[in-house]
């Protein structure tokens, strides 16, 4: 198709699958999540003029996709549950791995919860940035980045900072 | 390590690898362009039926949306608590075909994906699907659910290397476990027995996020039931290999282990282990009458009952004759007090409908549990079932329905 298409897909599919992972918390679902927005990126590419755009464009396309899917299999895939699934405590999931914490943490929150946090703590963007991806206004985001922390901070025991953006976006 | 982003970039650090490649990116592509030039053609096609038919309406449902799963169907079949919220329930959807009356009778296929697992994690209020399965899951924590993947009829190594997927987020998503490796000599801390086709004593192993087979196994036929108490103490109950009931303790996490074989042995019972919370004092339940005590219309079989008060080195009868009436199923209340649960045959299966209480496991009355129904298909003391029903209790004795069909 676009040997430039292939070499931004060979150069971005991880991220693009690591940040799906995080937003949706299973592997199979990110490979579809990542699928789904290189093909909306594929019929888009002829259009898009900037390259310098292309990371946003797929960081919208992505996170857009996931609020989509999210809805569509609402009921079926997990229930955004109004008291947090327990964490930690006797279950054995927090001796399993210790990295599987955080990703069933953030399960305990709204998805737009989740995909406003991966946006600025795994991203590092910005408050407009990511009201920009989120379709949403700043002081959404602001909203949902302090309920979304008190979550984590409550379900994973510990002080989690957040974290320098400068820092993240090295 | 507190930092959100290094949070994020670890629980991210083990991806597996991913199979996506640009070649499948081009043929999605493909495929939406011909989807969307047939829903354009089938929209028209569906808009000319429409004004040919006058106004009949022709639905064409092209984005089929999953099942939003508001409440298992029924019939439930299995039913079993992660903790005082979290519920799972498993439905079977298919109808069995009867078994052939001829050889000239075709032989009906058997139905397969007929099993669903329904989770909820708020006492049984709301459910939510989480898609079919063969056997129902092992139940280790609110969340964490094991399940077996290995296919007993496929390969004879399935025995020796079981497979097995675990889910930490209560069955929404499952990922397979590496092999067992190793034997261990002593079972792990937090470890929870899981059973297998062969009869061996394995284990979760949470540290390690694996099952473990126990290197020193007691020797028995098949094990029919364990049970773990505290961090060391292993009770096992099932078979030697002459087919006479026995125990195995062990003390030190299943590096040693106290075997005895019931006295005035022979029974072919079902042996099934009452562990007192103390970890020394136990009942051991044994049928005396067919292979299979349970469950038959009169109730005619007896078991007999020994108990052990010095941690399974000596065990006695508690009386001279059996007194134990043939139960389903048995469980010790938060008060100290034995229960069984009587079974008889019902039109498709044995169901549950009467219950003996014993303070001392010598006699024993009939009781009424409150708020459990007539007839229930299965119950263990914390969570009871009928066909479209689900009751739990908290302490053995009084229960609450939380959810019905």
């Amino acid at each position: 198709m676009n040997r430039e298409f292939e070499e931004y897909f060979a150069a971005r599919r991880d991220i693009v699958r690591r940040t799906a992972y995080l937003l949706c918390g299973d592997w199979h679902w990110a490979d579809d999540l990542t699928q789904i927005t290189f093909v909306r990126l594929a019929r888009a590419w002829s259009r898009v003029h900037d390259p310098s755009a292309l990371d946003a464009f797929t960081r919208t396309c992505l996170v857009r996709v996931y609020l989509s899917e999210s809805r569509r299999l609402f009921r079926r895939r997990e229930r955004s549950a109004a008291a947090p699934p327990e964490v930690g405590g006797g279950d054995h999931a927090d001796r399993v791995t210790a990295r599987l914490d955080v990703v069933q943490a953030m399960r305990a929150l709204a998805p737009r919860q989740r995909a406003t946090l991966v946006c600025r703590f795994y991203q590092g963007l910005g408050v407009d940035e990511t009201a920009e991806v989120l379709g949403c206004s700043t002081g959404t985001v602001k909203t949902q980045t302090a309920r979304g922390l008190a979550v984590l901070r409550r379900l994973l025991g510990a002080v989690v900072d957040e974290p320098d953006l400068d820092e993240v976006r090295k | 390590m507190t930092n959100l982003h290094e949070l994020f970039v670890e629980a991210t650090s083990d991806a597996p690898p991913s199979r996506l490649s640009v070649e499948d990116v081009y043929s999605a592509t493909r495929t939406q362009r011909r989807l969307g030039q047939l829903r354009t053609a089938l929209a028209t096609a569906a808009a000319l039926a429409m004004v040919a038919a006058g106004g009949i309406t022709l639905a064409a449902n092209l984005d089929s949306h999953p099942s939003t799963g508001a409440d298992p169907p029924v019939p439930i079949v299995w039913a079993a608590r992660g903790d005082a919220t979290h519920l799972y329930t498993v439905s079977d959807l298919c109808q069995y075909p009867g078994t052939p009356t001829s050889t000239a009778e075709p032989v009906e296929p058997w139905p397969t994906n007929c099993k669903h697992l329904w989770a909820s994690d708020d006492g049984g209020a709301t459910w939510v699907s989480r898609g079919t399965l063969n056997d129902p899951p092992r139940i280790l924590g609110p969340l964490t659910l094991l399940r077996y993947v290995g296919d007993p009829a496929g390969s004879p190594n399935v025995v020796q290397s079981p497979t097995w997927e675990l889910s930490t987020d209560g069955g929404a998503t499952w990922r397979g476990l590496p092999s067992e490796g190793q034997p261990i000599d002593a079972i792990p801390p937090g470890a929870t027995p899981v059973s297998t086709f062969d009869g061996m004593l394995r284990f979760f192993d949470p540290e390690q996020g694996r099952v473990r087979k126990l290197a020193h196994q007691p020797v028995m036929s098949q094990i029919l039931d364990s049970v773990v108490l505290g961090s060391t103490d292993i009770w096992v109950s099932g078979w030697d290999r002459t087919s006479q009931a026995m125990v195995a303790v062990s003390h030190d996490g299943g590096a040693t282990w106290t075997e005895r074989v019931l006295p005035g042995g022979g029974y072919m019972g079902w042996g099934t282990l009452l562990v007192a919370h103390d970890g020394t004092t136990g009942y051991a339940m044994v049928g005396d009458g067919a292979p299979n005590p349970i469950p038959e219309p009169e109730l005619p079989g007896r078991f007999h009952t020994f108990r052990t008060t010095d941690g399974g080195t000596t065990w006695v009868p508690v009386s001279p004759v059996p007194t134990t009436p043939s139960f389903m199923s048995n469980w010790i209340t938060a008060d100290g007090r034995i229960v069984l649960a009587l079974a008889h045959d019902g039109v498709s299966g044995a169901v549950i409908d009467r219950y003996e209480v014993s303070t001392d496991g010598i006699t024993y009355a009939q009781a009424s549990p409150p708020g459990l129904p007539d007839q229930v298909i299965s119950i263990d003391g914390s969570i009871a079932f009928s066909n479209d029903a689900v009751y739990v209790s908290d302490d053995g004795w009084t229960w609450q329905e939380v959810w019905h069909g």
